[in-house]
């Protein structure tokens, strides 16, 4: 005998990640979930937006990682309310991680939260944790073919930040291609060409995302 | 690899249902796999028999339909599948197709032993 069921196997996740948007929400918080493959540059995009933030909003960063805390105490640094989980070998975060790691905040008094996700381009794409908007970074060591390789990741991501253009002279990878392909993908997606390392094009990402935490504070 | 963690879920869930209608066996369960999520259904029945070795669900039959993917065109409205990933509608040759099928990881039905 068949029993139609009929249920979303993330609902649970998806109920949870839905209750800390209500939450982030009731907070007037904006939240970004920054995903990208391991070495793109999440964590320097952080410490360069954090910089040329934090003068003027107030931001917490939660850190997901397998293992250890590099990455934490690389922001801690950088002068901001830093919380780390680290998902002893889950290869995603979720929302009832995340759900945990916010109460380490005093969510009231932050304007922009950003998680940084566990390195990985392809499981974080399906887990809601209650973000805003997600965002990615593709590095153009990776190949200006990731989008059609990984395309969910580019479908669901808002922002795309191309990191690492000093580097172009040296890598086969063209950036009108990692254009074109992102195009077929997602055509909505913001594109930004920056080198954390000197520093080019870090002050379009900051107006883009200084724009996103403005608009959903109204 | 999030397949562990899907797995845990779809458990989760059938055993609510069996809980709902009674049930001590089950012969199998149902899924419904886009082609266009993350979800690699070999690693889902890996992942299904780890976690239910001396388990009520041991023996149970994990069944996957893998959803192609449809898309719909913006211009002329024409739907249709692809086995992969395409950009182009192949009525009207038009870009970026909207993807309509093919994201789902759902559990479809369960089945009883009779």
């Amino acid at each position: 005998m068949k029993i139609p069921v009929v249920r979303n196997i993330l609902e649970v996740n998806d109920r949870i990640a839905d209750q800390n948007r209500a939450i982030f929400e009731s907070s007037n918080l904006f939240v970004i979930n920054l995903m990208s493959s391991p070495g793109a540059g999440k964590t320097s995009l952080l410490e360069k937006t954090i910089e040329k933030l934090k003068d003027r909003l107030s931001i917490g960063v939660i850190e997901g990682d397998i293992q250890c805390s590099f990455d934490a105490e690389r922001i801690a640094k950088a002068g901001v309310a830093v919380t780390q989980i680290n998902t002893d070998g889950a290869c995603h975060l979720d929302g009832n991680m995340i759900r945990e790691a916010m109460n380490q905040f005093d969510l009231s008094a932050l304007d922009l939260l950003i998680v940084e996700n566990v390195g990985n381009l392809v499981c974080p794409a399906e887990f809601k944790v209650g973000e805003n908007v997600k965002a990615m970074i593709l590095s153009v060591t990776e190949g200006d073919d990731k989008p059609l390789k990984y395309p969910l990741m580019f479908q669901e991501s808002s922002a795309l930040v191309i990191n690492k253009i000093d580097l172009l002279p040296y890598v086969d990878a063209k950036i009108e291609t990692i254009r074109d392909n992102v195009a077929k993908l997602n055509k909505d997606m913001a594109i930004f060409e920056v080198s954390c390392k000197t520093g080019e094009g870090i002050d379009e990402w900051i107006a883009w995302l200084e724009k996103q935490v403005d608009q959903a504070k109204k | 690899m999030h397949e562990m963690a899907l797995v845990q879920n779809i458990i989760d869930i059938v055993l609510q249902e069996m809980d709902k209608y009674e049930v001590e066996k089950l012969q199998a369960i149902n899924l419904a796999v886009g082609r266009m999520s993350a979800a690699v259904p070999e690693q889902l029945q890996m992942c299904f028999e780890i976690l239910t070795t001396d388990h009520k669900l041991t023996g149970t039959k994990l069944n996957i339909r893998m959803v192609p993917v449809t898309y719909k065109c913006w211009e002329c409205e024409k739907e249709f599948t692809s086995a992969g990933i395409t950009f182009t509608c192949p009525f009207c040759e038009s870009p970026n197709p909207e993807i309509i099928f093919g994201r789902e990881l759902k559990i479809e039905s369960i089945e009883v032993v009779d």
